[in-house]
C-alpha cells in the first residue's frame, strides 16, 4: 500500500501482471552467461571427463562383466608398496620443502619490496623453466662424475664417488626442486598478509624476538604452511616423469605403475582401477586444501 | 516548481514488485515522474531505494510490474536501450580513457561522426565549466571534477532521463553543497528528468521538486518538501525528515488528548498515535494566544548553544521530554531562564501535527 | 651495520646472519643447476664430463641441422601458439561468464573448469590415449591442440577470474548505461583494463603446452612428436648430449617468458 498526499498512480487501472514474462526473460539472460562458459566446458568434458570417467568404467569390468577384481587385485603386498613408497617418498618430499621453502618465503615476505622480487625471480625461474630441462640438469650434476661428486672429492671431503642418482636420493633432490616454487609462491603470498603490528605488540609486551617469533607470527603463519603442504603433497603423488628419470628403476610411483600397466602390459584394468584410487585421493585432498584455504582467509584477515 | 504531467518524457511506474524470495525488495510501487520533474527517492540504507533506481536503470529485474516511458513499456528493453543518464556513487569513469574520451563514450556507441561527437563533447563540458581538462586522464582528477565530468557523459547524448545514484555521497560537505546547488541549476538548464536517490533528508529538501520517501520497499510519502516537512504521513516521514519530537498521545472519542490534555489542531488525522512536534516551531507562551494555540507547562532541563541557534530541552509537566529551538538572538537569551526554571510553551494549532505509527 | 635492527622486534642483522646465508644456499639450489646445462651444451665430449674439456658447437649443429629435433621443435612451437590462440579465448568467455552469473550452479560449473589441473596427468594420458585412438586423433596435431588447450584453460580461467572479481562491476553498468550492450561494455571497459591478467594466463597456456610431457608422450608421435617427448625418450633411453643443446635454447625461451612475465606485472604494478 502506497501513502500519498499526491495525485492517484498512472498507468492501468487493473494492472496486469507479467511476473511470467519477465521471468522468461530472466532465464534468457542467464543462458546467455552460461553458453559463453560453453565451449571451455563442452572441450573439457569430453577430453577429461569422458576418459576419466571411461577409465572408471573400465575399472569395474572384467571379461564383459561387473566386477570388483581389479580392486582387489591392488590390496596386494606388490601394490602395497607402490602406495607405501609413493606416499614416503611425497611425504619426504613435502616435509623438506617446509623446511627449505618456509626460510625462503619468510625472508621475502619481511624484505623491501625490491630485494623481494628479485628473489622472486630466483624462484620463477625454475617455475618457468622446462620440466625436462631441470630433470636433466640434476641427472649431470648428480651423476659419478658430475659436479658434485667432482666438487666434494676435489675438496677431500669424500674419496669415492656417491650414487646421487638414479636410485631414492636423486628422485628426491629432483623432486624437491620442481615443487619448491609450488611450496614458497602460495607461502609467500600468506606471509605477507600476516600484520607486523602483532609484533610490535608481543615486543612491546616484553617478548624477545624469538620468542615473539615462536609465540605470534609462527602460529598465524601455519594456515599458509598446510595450504603449502598438501598442494605440494598431492602433486607429489600424481607426479611422473621425474622418478622416471632419475629413479634408474629402483623408484616406482603410482603413476608410473599407471602407465606401465597401460602401455607395457596393456592391462586396462589394473591400470584403470589404480587411476581411480589415486584421483580418489588426489580428489580428497584437493577438497581439503579448498576448505583449509577458505578458513585460512578467515583467519588471514587479509 | 509544480510538477508537469503531461507525460510527454515523463516516468510511469505501476505495481512494480522486486522480490529476492520471500524478502519483498520493492513492494507494488506505484510513481508517477512528470516530465521534467527532479523527483527524489529518499530513504535509509536497505529502504529499497536504490533497487528501485536500478530497476528503472534496467540493471536489476522487476519481479513484476511495469515501467513505461511516452507509453512504451520499458520490461523488455535492456539497459542499453534506454537511453538514460546515469550517474554512480564513485563516478565510474573509464581510467583506461581521458576525459574527452570518456564524455565521448556514449556518443562512440551511438556511432556518432567525428565532428558531431567533438562539437557536443566540448558542449558538455562547458556545462560543467571543464572544458580545459579535456586531455587529461581520470586519475588525476578531484572528487568534484570526476563528478562534474561524469554529468557531462551522462547528458552528453541528450537522455530522456536523467539517473543519480547518491552521487555526492563521496564528497565532503561544503562540496556536497555547491554540487547540489550546481546539479539542480543543470537540470533546470536542460529541462530534463530527474530521478534522484539520497539517504541525506536535507539533500532532497534543497533540491527536489517532489520527494518519494521510501521504506520498506514502499513508498511511505509522496509530494513536495514543504508538504513532507509539515505533513508528514507517519512517524517515520517525521523522524527522517528533519528533527522532531513524537509525543504519544490518546484518544478520547473523536479528539485526541496528550495526557488528558485537548489537543487543538487543524487537521483531520485518522489513526493518529502521535504529536509530531518540529522543535523551531515551538514559541514561547505570551497571554492572548489561547484561541490558536496549544500550552504546554514544563521546567528546562539543558541548554545547548549550537552556533546559530539555542537547543532548549524541556520536561513536561506529564513527564515526557520535548525539544525546542530558537535563533540566539539576544531577546531569546535573556529571555530564557536557567535550567530547573519554569517555562510555559505555545504551539500553534497549525504546527500540531498528529500522525499514525510509521513502524520505523 | 650489521649491528643494525633488522625487525621491528629489535633483532639484529647479524643474530639473522645465519638466515641470509640459508636463503643465499637456497636459492642458489634453485638457480644454479638450471644454468649447469649451458656450459655443457658446448662441450665437445660425449659424456657429461663438467667442466668439459675440449669446446665446441657440435652439438648445436646436431640439434639444427637434424630433421628429427627441427621437426620436433616445429610441433612443439605451433602446438604452443595454437594453444594459447584457443584456451586464452575460451578461459577469458568461461571466467567472465561465470563471474557474471546468478547460476546456482555456478560453483559447480567452476570446479568443472579447473578439473584438468586437478586430475593427475597421467590418468588424463591415458584416457585420452583410449578415446583418440577411437577418433583417429593419435599422431595429430589437433589432439594434441585440443589436449593441451584442456591444460592450459584453468590457468587462464584462474588467472583472468581473479582479475575479474578485484575489477569493479560499476564500470561495465556505467558502459551499459551510455549505450554500450554486455559485450561491448566487456571489449571496451573490462577487457582492456584486465588486459595484464589475459596476457599472463596467456603466456601460463603458452608454456604449459610447450612443456607438457605425460600427455605429448603418449599421444603424439610419428610425424607430430612434440620436443618434450622427443627429449622425454632421448633422456630415459641415451644420453645423447644433444639434449644439453636443445635445453640450452629451451632455457633461453624460459628466460624470454621470465622476462615477460617481470614486465607485465611490473606494469601493473605501476598503473
Amino acid at each position: 500500500m502506497t501513502a500519498q498526499s499526491d495525485t492517484a498512480p498512472a498507468g492501468n487501472a487493473v494492472p496486469d501482471d507479467n511476473t511470467r514474462q519477465l521471468a522468461a526473460a530472466g532465464r534468457g539472460e542467464t543462458f546467455r552467461h552460461f553458453a559463453l562458459t560453453f565451449p571451455a566446458l563442452l572441450l573439457i568434458v569430453v577430453l577429461v571427463f569422458g576418459p576419466v570417467g571411461w577409465l572408471f568404467w573400465l575399472s569395474l569390468i572384467e571379461d564383459g562383466q561387473f566386477s570388483l577384481a581389479h580392486y582387489q587385485r591392488m590390496w596386494t603386498a606388490a601394490y602395497f608398496e607402490i602406495f607405501s613408497q609413493t606416499f614416503r617418498i611425497s611425504l619426504l618430499v613435502t616435509g623438506l620443502a617446509i623446511l627449505v621453502g618456509y626460510p625462503l618465503a619468510y625472508l621475502m615476505s619481511q624484505l623491501p619490496r625490491r630485494i623481494a622480487g628479485l628473489m622472486m625471480i630466483c624462484v620463477l625461474l625454475p617455475f618457468w623453466t622446462s620440466l625436462l630441462v631441470r630433470t636433466y640438469a640434476w641427472m649431470v650434476l648428480l651423476q659419478r662424475r658430475g659436479l658434485i661428486n667432482h666438487a666434494l672429492i676435489g675438496t677431500g671431503v669424500i674419496e669415492r664417488p656417491l650414487a646421487l642418482v638414479n636410485n631414492l636420493t636423486g628422485t628426491v633432490i629432483g623432486m624437491l626442486h620442481i615443487m619448491l616454487p609450488f611450496m614458497i609462491l602460495p607461502l609467500f603470498a600468506s606471509l605477507r598478509t600476516i600484520d607486523l603490528t602483532y609484533m610490535r605488540s608481543a615486543s612491546n609486551l616484553g617478548a624477545s624476538p624469538i620468542r615473539a617469533y615462536w609465540t605470534v607470527f609462527f602460529p598465524l603463519s601455519l594456515p599458509g604452511v598446510f595450504a603449502g603442504a598438501i598442494l605440494v603433497f598431492v602433486l607429489c603423488l600424481g607426479v611422473y616423469v621425474t622418478p622416471a628419470l632419475l629413479g634408474g628403476g629402483k623408484v616406482v610411483m603410482v603413476s608410473m605403475k599407471i602407465q606401465q600397466n597401460a602401455a607395457l602390459y596393456f592391462d586396462w584394468g589394473a591400470a584403470s582401477s589404480l587411476g581411480v584410487i589415486l584421483l580418489a585421493i588426489t580428489v580428497v585432498l584437493f577438497w581439503l586444501l579448498s576448505r583449509l584455504t577458505r578458513i585460512e582467509t578467515m583467519f588471514g584477515g587479509g | 516548481m509544480e510538477a508537469e504531467l503531461n507525460g510527454s518524457t515523463g516516468l510511469s511506474i505501476s505495481g512494480l514488485s522486486k522480490h529476492y524470495g520471500s524478502f519483498r525488495a520493492l513492494d507494488a510501487i506505484d510513481l508517477a515522474i512528470g516530465a521534467g520533474e527532479f523527483m527524489t527517492l529518499l530513504g535509509p540504507s536497505g529502504s529499497g531505494k536504490t533497487t528501485l533506481l536500478m530497476t528503472i536503470a534496467g540493471f536489476t529485474r522487476p519481479t513484476k510490474g511495469h515501467i513505461r516511458i511516452a507509453g512504451r513499456d520499458l520490461a523488455a528493453v535492456p539497459p542499453h536501450k534506454r537511453n538514460f543518464g546515469m550517474v554512480f556513487q564513485h563516478y565510474s569513469l573509464f581510467p583506461h580513457l581521458n576525459v574527452a574520451e570518456n564524455v565521448a563514450y556514449p556518443l562512440r556507441m551511438r556511432r556518432m561522426s567525428r565532428t558531431d561527437t567533438e562539437q557536443r563533447v566540448a558542449h558538455a563540458l562547458d556545462l560543467v565549466q571543464l572544458r580545459h581538462l579535456s586531455d587529461q586522464r581520470v586519475g588525476n582528477l578531484s572528487g568534484g571534477q570526476k563528478q562534474r565530468i561524469a554529468l557531462a557523459r551522462a547528458i552528453v547524448f541528450e537522455p530522456d532521463v536523467l539517473l543519480m545514484d547518491e552521487p555526492l555521497s563521496a564528497l565532503d560537505k561544503n562540496l556536497r553543497e555547491q554540487m547540489q546547488f550546481e546539479i539542480r541549476s543543470l537540470h533546470d538548464r536542460l529541462g530534463i528528468t530527474t530521478v534522484y536517490v539520497t539517504h541525506d533528508q536535507r539533500e532532497a529538501l534543497t533540491m527536489s521538486d517532489r520527494i518519494a520517501v521510501i521504506n520498506h520497499g514502499r513508498i511511505a510519502q509522496l509530494g513536495t518538501p514543504t508538504d513532507l516537512y509539515n505533513r508528514p504521513a507517519d512517524s517515520f516521514v517525521a523522524e527522517f525528515l528533519g528533527e522532531s519530537t513524537l509525543l504519544p498521545i490518546e484518544r478520547s472519542g473523536v479528539d485526541y488528548t496528550l495526557s488528558g490534555q485537548p489537543l487543538r489542531h487543524d487537521h483531520s488525522a485518522p489513526d493518529a498515535r502521535y504529536l509530531m512536534v518540529r522543535p523551531e516551531k515551538l514559541e514561547f507562551w505570551e497571554p492572548g494566544l489561547e484561541p490558536t494555540h496549544n500550552r504546554f507547562n514544563g521546567t528546562i532541563e539543558q541548554k545547548v548553544f549550537q552556533g546559530d541557534s539555542l537547543q532548549i530541552r524541556i520536561r513536561l509537566a506529564s513527564g515526557q521530554q520535548i525539544v525546542m529551538r530558537r535563533p540566539a538572538r539576544r531577546t531569546v537569551l535573556d529571555r530564557i531562564g536557567e535550567g530547573g526554571a519554569e517555562i510555559a510553551l505555545a504551539l500553534h494549532s497549525d504546527d500540531t501535527v498528529l500522525v499514525p505509527d510509521g513502524a520505523a | 651495520m650489521l649491528q643494525g635492527n633488522a625487525t621491528d622486534t629489535q633483532i639484529t642483522h647479524l643474530q639473522r646472519l645465519w638466515l641470509y646465508i640459508l636463503c643465499g644456499l637456497i636459492l642458489i639450489y634453485l638457480v644454479f643447476p638450471i644454468f649447469i646445462v649451458v656450459p655443457l651444451s658446448f662441450s665437445d665430449s660425449r659424456f657429461m664430463r663438467f667442466p668439459p674439456k675440449d669446446w665446441s658447437l657440435r652439438w648445436y649443429i646436431n640439434f639444427l641441422t637434424s630433421p628429427e629435433w627441427r621437426a620436433a621443435i616445429w610441433v612443439s612451437l605451433r602446438a604452443a601458439v595454437y594453444t594459447t590462440l584457443l584456451a586464452t579465448p575460451l578461459g577469458v568467455a568461461a571466467a567472465w561468464g561465470l563471474a557474471r552469473s546468478r547460476l546456482p550452479a555456478a560453483r559447480a560449473l567452476v570446479l568443472a573448469v579447473i578439473s584438468p589441473l586437478i586430475v593427475p596427468v597421467i590418468i588424463t594420458a591415458i584416457g585420452l590415449f583410449y578415446l583418440y585412438a577411437r577418433l583417429n586423433l593419435v599422431h595429430t596435431m589437433t589432439g594434441i591442440v585440443l589436449a593441451h588447450t584442456c591444460l592450459a584453460i584453468p590457468f587462464v580461467f584462474v588467472t583472468v577470474s581473479s582479475a575479474l572479481s578485484h575489477f569493479d562491476i560499476g564500470y561495465e553498468r556505467a558502459a551499459r548505461s551510455l549505450g554500450a550492450s554486455q559485450l561491448r561494455a566487456f571489449m571496451t571497459v573490462t577487457l582492456p583494463q584486465i588486459s595484464p591478467a589475459v596476457m599472463s594466463g596467456a603466456l601460463f597456456a603458452f608454456f604449459t603446452s610447450l612443456d607438457e610431457v605425460v600427455i605429448s608422450s603418449i599421444i603424439s608421435g610419428g610425424e607430430n612428436t612434440t620436443l618434450t617427448k622427443k627429449m622425454f625418450s632421448g633422456l630415459r633411453d641415451e644420453l645423447d648430449p644433444t639434449i644439453a643443446a636443445v635445453s640450452s635454447f629451451l632455457i633461453g625461451i624460459s628466460l624470454v617468458i621470465l622476462l615477460l612475465a617481470v614486465l607485465m606485472s611490473k606494469g601493473r604494478n605501476d598503473d
